[in-house]
């Protein structure tokens, strides 16, 4: 069983913040996560995707301009 | 969490770095606790905080190491993240109000387990499958050879209104079907919203999002299920990804649903 479950473990961010953030016993505490607070998160999170993947392109283009620049050099 | 006796191994450091965790005994429940710095905790320091994703990525895996340290030995009870006191008197207080309420769930999740499920499409695969057994398709694909090409636009068009159709069918097919016999190996079932690509960054598009409490017997008998379902589904195109086990933050909801309780 502990083998299924480590190949299967993949605690990623977003899986915690879906219920650290979401679930659990909501308590009034003298400080408490407003709903408000929990959608910003989840904005910076999008942004912070969204921002992984342009630069992921960005970088896979010049990549691609190189090769290709080479290969005319190569010519 | 449960039971007064035997203290857990508790981690050194709660999320402010700087205090540890300690239990907290009331009657016959402890709560595990952390002092944290009001500097980084109060409300307005908090707001700013928690834009930062780095800042709040340390702090809530410590959040959730403390309940899965916890939950080796003990059932638990996960609070929401950044539940915070003035005082331990005040903790105290909360305690005595819910004590019953927090007895009682405790019943209930003894010897249980969350696990996640969450399954995935891969769209090529999906739609080419979809085209190859569709009966619908293959007629029109037929009729389309016949046709002037202009014609054949409109033939192919439909096509994939059809294709379209059916992927989706298929798609809400797998997801019911998976989520039901999955549940049905579980003591407790709920389905959470899909987490959009936006969110994952990832490829396949997410179709089931579920969590299940799995009593720790009938575990094995949940995975048999969930290799079952890949054998039927995977050819498809669909996949699954299993997660946990979890402390049941899903399964804790007081009965009034979302409300919180206390004062």
């Amino acid at each position: 069983m502990s083998q299924w479950a480590i190949r299967e473990k993949e605690v990623t961010l977003l899986d915690l913040l879906d219920r650290i953030l979401n679930k659990g016993v909501i308590l009034y505490g003298d400080v408490t996560l407003s709903v408000a607070d929990v959608d910003l998160v989840y904005l910076s999170l999008k942004v912070l995707v969204t921002s992984i993947e342009t630069a992921e392109r960005m970088r896979r283009t010049a990549a691609d301009r190189y090769a290709s620049a080479y290969a005319e050099c190569e010519r | 969490m449960g039971g007064n006796g035997d203290q857990p191994r508790l981690p050194k450091e709660g999320i402010d770095p700087d205090h540890p965790v300690y239990a907290l005994p009331h009657q016959e429940i402890t709560a595990l606790v952390s002092k944290v710095s009001l500097r980084e905790f109060g409300q307005e320091a908090l707001k700013a905080n928690l834009e930062d994703i780095t800042w709040l990525e340390a702090r809530v895996r410590t959040h959730h190491g403390v309940l899965e340290t916890a939950s080796i030995s003990h059932t638990v009870i996960p609070m929401r993240f950044c539940t915070i006191y003035q005082s331990e008197e005040r903790v105290h207080e909360m305690l005595a109000e819910c004590c019953d309420g927090f007895v009682s769930t405790l019943e209930r999740l003894r010897g249980q387990q969350e696990w996640g499920i969450k399954v995935y499409y891969d769209s090529n695969t999906l739609t080419r499958k979809v085209e190859q057994v569709s009966d619908r398709v293959q007629a029109l694909a037929a009729e389309m050879e016949l046709k002037s090409s202009g014609v054949a636009y409109f033939v192919r068009k439909k096509q994939e209104g059809i294709v379209a159709e059916e992927v989706e069918r298929l798609c809400a097919e797998c997801a019911q079907r998976s989520h039901d016999r999955l549940a049905s190996c579980a003591q407790d079932a709920v389905i959470n919203p899909l987490q959009g690509k936006e969110l994952t960054g990832a490829q396949d598009e997410m179709i089931l999002n579920g969590a299940y409490l799995v009593d720790e017997e009938q575990l094995t008998a949940f995975q048999d299920e969930l290799e079952s379902l890949r054998e039927e589904y995977g050819g498809l195109g669909f996949s699954y990804a299993m997660t946990g086990p979890w402390p049941p933050y899903n399964f804790v909801r007081t009965e009034d649903g979302d409300e919180p309780v206390g004062d």
